[in-house]
C-alpha cells in the first residue's frame, strides 16, 4: 500500500490540488460550524457552572425558601443539625449600575465571620492597608467589587457607585476589589460582596435570607445531611446541592441547544454531497490511471482501499483545520448566541471558551464519518471499472445514460419515510425523529432532481434555446450528458438553500403568531418597568404599591400588573406568572385554546384558579379541570385550572394566575412591570414624560409604548435565531463551492469538447456563457426546487419539532418577498461561483484538447 | 518552409509520423503561432489577428475535419451539423435545415436524429465532414480523415472531400499517409522533420 501512495496518491494529489481542496475546505467548514456551536453551547453551560461552582466554594448543600426569600430563623435550626460543620447565610440580589454600562451586577451580602468558612475571597491591597479586608465591608454604604469589573468599567477605589434596585435608586461606595479568584470569579466578574446587615435593608430583607449554604463536616454523608436538613426544617424550604441549579439550567438549555447542533450539522451534509462529487470527479478522471493499475495486477480491493484511504487523508486534514477554525467562529457564535441565552433564559456572562477532548473527537470523528460515507459509493463503482476499457481512448461517445427509476425510487420511498418519522414521538424529550424525518426529506428530493433535470430536458430544451441561443442548448445538453456530476452539486444547493427558506418560515410563522399573540393579549398602552438596556433579562423589579401612585397620576385610568418567577414542577422549571386579573379582564383578553372564557376568569378571581399555556398543557398533560400542585412558601397547594391559553411567554410552559392568589402563598410584593391604561383624552407621551418625572430620581423607568413593546418583542422572538442564520450562510458558501467543483470537473472532463468548440469558431465568451448558464441552471433549479423543500421542512419544524418540544401552536407564514430575493440572490451567487470556472474553460489550449495520434 | 495553395486546389500532404503534418493544419487554422515567418490567407496574415477575429476564422472560412471525428456526444447529428451555423448566429430553424441538406449530401439523412455513440465511425467522420461545411468555408483542412476508418468507409469521406473540392470549389487541405488518397490530389507536398522535402504536381 505504501508503495501505491507514494507512487500514485500523493502525485495525483499533487497534481490535482484544486480537485483535493474543494472537500477539504468543505468539511472543514462543516466541521468548523459544528464545533463552534457545540463550543459555544459548552460555553455558556459552564460559564453558569463556574459561577455556581465560584460562589458555593466549600458549600456542600445550600438552604433556599420554596419560590421565597428565608426566615433568618432557619439559620440557627440548620447549624445545630448534626453533621453540619458550619454555615453562612446570603442575602442575594441582582442590581444594574449605571456608571458601568448599565450592566447587571449580583451582590451577596454575606456575614463577615461565618462566610470565610465557605468561600475565599482575595482581596486587592493598595498600599497602607493594614486592617482585616473584612473590616472593609462595615465601612458605611461599603461594597466591594472583583477587580476585573472595576477595570473593565474604569471603576475606581473610594468612588461613590450609585446603583439601580428593585427598591429604588441606592448610593455605595466602592471600598475594596477582590482579585479574580474564587467568588469573584462569578458571573465573569460581575460580583460583588456588602455586609448582609447592610444588604438586608437595602434590598428589603429585614429578618430575610436568600440562601444559607451548608459546610459538611468531612466524615458526614452528605445524603445524610441533606435529609435531616430536610426533615429538620421543614417542607417550607428547600435543600439541595449547588450543582442541581446546573442541572437545571442545563434542563432547561436542552432544547436550545438541540435545535442549534441540528442546525450546525446542515454545512456537514452538504459537506458529504461536495465530497461524493469529488470522490467521483478523482475516479472519473483517474479511469485510466486505475485501468493500468489493475492491468498491473493490482486487486480491486487494493484500488478500493487506496481510494478510500485518500478520501480518509482529506477527511483528517479537513476535520483539524475545521477545529482550529471552528474555535475561531465560537468567539463569533458566541456573540450572537450569549445574549439570546441571556434574555430568555438564564442571565451569564460568557467569558471564556470551552473545548474539551470529546467535542473535538466528535468533531473530527463527524467529519471524517462524512467523507468516508460520501467517499464509499463512488469508490465502489471505481472497483468494477474493466482495465481495457478504462485504458482505451476515452470513450467519449460511450456513456450512456443511467435509468432514473432506481434514483427516483429512493427519493420516494425517503419520503415515505421522513413522513413516517415525523409521526414518531419524541426520545427524552427531544426530537430526534423529527430531526431525522428532515434529513429523509432533503435526501428525498435530492434524488428526485435527476427527475427534473430530465423533465427539464424534455420541456424547456426548445425554450431554453429560444432565450439563450447555442450557450443555452449546450449548457443543457452538458448538464443532462453528466447528470450525477450536476445533479449532486445541484442537491447540496437545494438543501443549504431548503435550511434558509425553513428556518426563514419558522421564524416569520414565530413573528406573526406572537405577534396576534400581543395584540390580543397586551391592552395596556404604555408598560412601565426597570430593565437593563441592551436586552439582557430584566434583573430589577418594582413594588408592587408603586400601582397606586400610578394610579393617580393625570391622564392614567387604570393600572394592572405582571410578576414572572421560575418555581419547580415536575422536576422542572416552568414560568409561574402572577397578573392583576380584576384590571386585565376589564381590557384584555387571553386566546383560549380550551376553557369557556367566562367562567375560567370567574375561577381564576375567585376560586385561586390558575390559567396554563398550551404548551404547558401540552408537555404535563394538564387540562381544564386538573389540580396544579405547586410547592408554595406557605407549602404544597393545588390551583384548579381554569383554562388552557395560548401563551408565548416562554418554551418552558407558563401558568397565569391571579395576584391576589400569588400574594397569598408567595409572600412577594414585587412586580416584573406597570401595564398603564391611559384615559381616552390623554396624550400618550405626555403620560410617559409625566410618569418618568414623577418617579425621577427614586426609580428609573422604561415607560414603553405599546407598539415599542411589541417591537422589542419581536426582536427577542429573533434573537435566539442570530447564530442560525450565520449557519445557514456557511452552508450556502459549502454549496457554492459544490457549484463551483462540478463545474471545474465538467471542464476538466470536456476538455475536448471545449477544445472542438473552439476550433469550430466558438469564441471565448461562447464558451464562457456555456458554463454560466450551466451555473445559472444549476442555481434555478436548486433554489426553486430548495424553496419547495424549505416549505415542506417548515412543516416539520412547525408542526412536528416546535410542538412535540417546545409544545407550541404556530401560524405557518410564507415569507414571500424574502423568500423570492433569497432566490435571486441564490442564482446570483451561483452565477458568481461559476465566473472562474467559466474562465478557466475559456482558456483551454486548443490543439491540447483535441486529441491527435 | 514555403508554401501557396491556390482556390480550389486539393493539397495533399504527406510524411512520416511526427513530420510536422498536423502542425502545418493547426499553423493554417490558427491554431497554433508560428515562432516566426507568416501564415496568409487571402492576403490576410493570422498574427495580426486576435482571438475573435481566429475564432471568426475558423468559424467562416475554415472547416476542419479531424482524424478521431470530435463530434460533441451531448447533440444529435443534425446538432453537430448546425453547430457553427449556431454560432455564427444564426436561429434554430434555418440553421436546422441547412443541416439537413449537408446530412443528405453526406448520405446520412436518415441518421440525422441519432447521437454520435450510435453513430459508426465512418458516419460520424461524415457528419464531421458535413459540420466542416456548415457555414460553407472557402478553406476545408482534414488532418488524416481516414486514419481510424475501414478502407470502405474511408473511400466513402474521401469521395466526399473530393467532391467538396471539385464540384463546390472548395480548396481542400489533406493529411494523410494514405496512398489512395494521395493519387486524387492536385499537388503532393512531402515534409520531412518539420521542412518540405517535396513539391510534386501529381502525374496521373
Amino acid at each position: 500500500m505504501f508503495t501505491l501512495w507514494r507512487f500514485v496518491s500523493l502525485p495525483d494529489v499533487w497534481q490535482h490540488r484544486l480537485r483535493a481542496l474543494f472537500p477539504l475546505v468543505g468539511i472543514a467548514l462543516g466541521v468548523a460550524v459544528f464545533l463552534a456551536v457545540r463550543v459555544t453551547s459548552l460555553s455558556t453551560l459552564r460559564a453558569f457552572e463556574r459561577t455556581v461552582d465560584a460562589i458555593a466554594g466549600r458549600a456542600g448543600l445550600e438552604i433556599t425558601g420554596r419560590g421565597a426569600p428565608l426566615d433568618e430563623a432557619v439559620l440557627p435550626l440548620a447549624r445545630r443539625v448534626p453533621g453540619v460543620a458550619a454555615v453562612a447565610p446570603l442575602v442575594l440580589a441582582d442590581v444594574v449600575v449605571p456608571e458601568a454600562e448599565g450592566a447587571a451586577l449580583l451582590v451577596a451580602g454575606i456575614d463577615v465571620v461565618s462566610d470565610r468558612a465557605v468561600r475565599d475571597y482575595t482581596f486587592h491591597w493598595t498600599e497602607g492597608d493594614k486592617q482585616d479586608p473584612f473590616a472593609i465591608l462595615t465601612q458605611p454604604q461599603a461594597i466591594v467589587l472583583s477587580e476585573r469589573f472595576a477595570q473593565r468599567y474604569s471603576l475606581h477605589l473610594d468612588a461613590p457607585l450609585p446603583i439601580y434596585t428593585s427598591q429604588g435608586t441606592q448610593h455605595l461606595v466602592v471600598r475594596g476589589l477582590l482579585r479574580p479568584e474564587g467568588a469573584a470569579e462569578a458571573l465573569g466578574g460581575h460580583f460583588a460582596i456588602m455586609d448582609i446587615a447592610a444588604a438586608q435593608v437595602l434590598f428589603d430583607r429585614v429578618g430575610r435570607l436568600d440562601r444559607i449554604d451548608v459546610v459538611p463536616r468531612q466524615d458526614f454523608p452528605l445524603d445524610t445531611l441533606q435529609a435531616a436538613l430536610q426533615q429538620r426544617l421543614g417542607p417550607g424550604v428547600q435543600v439541595r446541592r449547588p450543582q442541581a441549579r446546573n442541572q437545571a439550567v442545563e434542563k432547561m438549555l436542552r432544547s436550545f441547544h438541540v435545535n442549534l447542533t441540528a442546525l450546525s450539522l446542515i454545512a456537514l451534509i452538504v459537506g458529504m454531497f461536495l465530497i461524493y462529487n469529488s470522490t467521483t470527479m478523482a475516479v472519473v478522471q483517474r479511469r485510466r490511471e486505475l485501468g493500468i493499475l489493475r492491468a498491473l495486477g493490482v486487486p480491486r480491493r487494493r484500488i478500493f482501499i487506496l481510494m478510500l484511504s485518500e478520501a480518509l487523508g482529506m477527511a483528517l486534514l479537513g476535520a483539524l483545520g475545521g477545529v482550529v477554525l471552528g474555535l475561531f467562529l465560537a468567539r463569533l457564535a458566541l456573540r450572537l448566541v450569549a445574549p439570546a441565552v441571556s434574555a430568555l433564559y438564564v442571565l451569564e456572562h460568557v467569558t471564556h471558551l470551552t473545548l474539551t477532548w470529546d467535542t473535538v473527537l466528535i468533531g473530527v470523528g463527524l467529519g471524517v464519518g462524512t467523507a468516508l460515507l460520501s467517499a464509499a459509493w463512488p469508490t465502489l463503482t471505481a472497483l468494477h471499472m474493466s482495465p481495457l476499457a478504462a485504458m482505451q481512448q476515452r470513450g467519449m461517445y460511450s456513456q450512456r445514460q443511467a435509468p432514473l427509476w432506481p434514483i427516483t425510487l429512493v427519493g420516494l420511498g425517503l419520503l415515505l419515510g421522513a413522513y413516517g418519522l415525523s409521526r414518531l414521538p419524541t426520545v427524552a424529550g427531544v426530537a430526534v425523529f423529527g430531526y431525522l424525518a428532515c434529513l429523509a426529506l432533503v435526501l428525498g428530493i435530492s434524488c428526485l432532481v435527476p427527475l427534473v433535470f430530465r423533465a427539464l430536458a424534455r420541456v424547456g430544451r426548445q425554450t431554453l434555446t429560444r432565450w439563450l441561443g447555442v450557450e443555452g442548448l449546450l449548457a443543457l445538453d452538458n448538464l443532462m450528458y453528466a447528470l450525477w456530476r450536476g445533479t449532486v452539486a445541484t442537491a447540496a444547493l437545494l438543501t443549504s438553500f431548503a435550511m434558509m427558506i425553513s428556518v426563514s418560515i419558522m421564524i416569520a410563522s414565530f413573528k406573526r403568531t406572537v405577534y396576534t399573540w400581543v395584540e390580543q393579549t397586551i391592552s395596556a398602552h404604555l408598560l412601565v418597568h426597570q430593565a437593563s438596556p441592551g436586552g439582557e433579562r430584566s434583573v430589577l423589579t418594582l413594588p408592587h404599591r408603586l400601582r397606586q401612585e400610578l394610579v393617580q397620576l393625570d391622564g392614567v385610568r387604570d393600572v394592572d400588573s405582571a410578576r414572572g418567577i421560575d418555581v419547580e414542577y415536575a422536576s422542572d422549571l416552568v414560568l409561574l406568572v402572577a397578573v392583576d386579573f380584576d384590571v386585565y379582564a376589564r381590557y384584555g383578553s387571553f386566546p383560549f385554546a380550551a376553557g369557556d372564557r367566562q367562567q375560567a376568569m370567574q375561577q381564576v378571581l375567585t376560586q385561586q384558579g390558575v390559567l396554563v399555556s398550551e404548551n404547558f398543557s401540552r408537555r404535563y398533560a394538564v387540562g381544564v379541570g386538573d389540580r396544579l400542585v405547586l410547592d408554595t412558601p406557605k407549602g404544597t397547594q393545588a390551583f384548579p385550572v381554569a383554562g388552557v391559553v395560548l401563551d408565548y411567554s416562554s418554551d418552558r410552559g407558563t401558568i397565569t394566575m391571579n395576584r391576589t392568589t400569588y400574594a397569598a402563598y408567595w409572600a412577594d410584593d414585587q412586580v416584573d412591570a406597570f401595564g398603564v391604561f391611559v384615559a381616552p383624552d390623554a396624550d400618550l407621551e405626555q403620560v410617559a414624560q409625566r410618569i418618568q418625572q414623577h418617579f425621577r430620581g427614586r426609580y428609573p423607568l422604561y415607560v414603553l409604548t405599546r407598539s415599542k413593546f411589541k417591537q422589542r418583542v419581536l426582536d427577542l422572538v429573533e434573537q435566539p435565531f442570530a447564530v442560525t442564520y450565520a449557519l445557514e450562510v456557511i452552508a450556502i458558501l459549502v454549496a457554492l463551492l459544490g457549484v463551483t467543483n462540478a463545474l471545474y470537473a465538467s471542464i476538466l472532463e470536456r476538455t475536448r469538447e471545449l477544445g472542438v468548440l473552439r476550433a469550430v469558431g466558438a469564441t471565448r465568451w461562447q464558451v464562457q456563457c456555456i458554463i454560466l448558464v450551466e451555473g445559472g441552471i444549476m442555481g434555478v433549479i436548486g433554489g426553486v426546487c430548495g424553496v419547495l423543500a424549505g416549505v415542506l421542512l417548515a412543516v416539520i419544524l412547525i408542526f412536528v419539532i416546535n410542538r412535540q418540544v417546545f409544545g407550541w401552536t404556530l401560524q405557518m407564514t410564507l415569507p414571500v418577498p424574502f423568500t423570492i430575493a433569497a432566490l435571486v440572490l441564490l442564482v446570483g451567487a451561483t452565477l458568481l461561483a461559476s465566473v472562474q470556472p467559466a474562465r478557466r474553460a475559456a482558456r483551454v489550449h486548443l490543439t491540447e484538447a483535441v486529441q491527435y495520434e | 518552409m514555403s508554401l501557396e495553395v491556390a482556390p480550389g486546389e486539393f493539397l495533399a500532404i504527406t510524411g512520416a509520423s511526427g513530420s510536422g503534418k498536423s502542425t502545418l493544419l493547426h499553423l493554417i487554422a490558427g491554431l497554433e503561432t508560428p515562432t516566426s515567418g507568416t501564415v496568409g490567407i487571402g492576403g490576410v496574415a493570422l498574427e495580426t489577428m486576435d482571438d475573435t477575429q481566429l475564432s471568426a476564422l475558423r468559424l467562416r472560412t475554415i472547416g476542419f475535419v479531424f482524424q478521431f471525428f470530435n463530434l460533441l456526444p451531448a447533440l444529435t447529428a443534425q446538432e453537430n451539423v448546425a453547430l457553427p451555423l449556431l454560432l455564427a448566429g444564426q436561429s434554430a430553424a434555418p440553421a436546422a435545415a441547412r443541416a439537413a441538406q449537408l446530412l443528405a449530401w453526406v448520405h446520412l439523412e436518415q441518421r440525422r436524429m441519432s447521437r454520435p455513440s450510435e453513430l459508426s465511425g465512418g458516419e460520424m467522420q461524415r457528419v464531421a465532414l458535413a459540420r466542416a461545411l456548415a457555414n460553407d468555408p472557402p478553406i476545408v483542412l482534414a488532418d488524416e480523415p481516414t486514419g481510424n476508418l475501414d478502407s470502405h468507409s474511408g473511400g466513402l469521406v474521401l469521395d466526399l472531400l473530393y467532391r467538396s473540392c471539385k464540384e463546390i470549389g472548395k480548396t481542400l487541405i489533406l493529411a494523410t499517409h494514405d496512398h489512395a488518397v494521395v493519387q486524387r490530389a492536385d499537388r503532393i507536398v512531402e515534409l520531412r522533420d518539420g521542412a518540405i522535402a517535396s513539391i510534386a504536381p501529381l502525374v496521373r
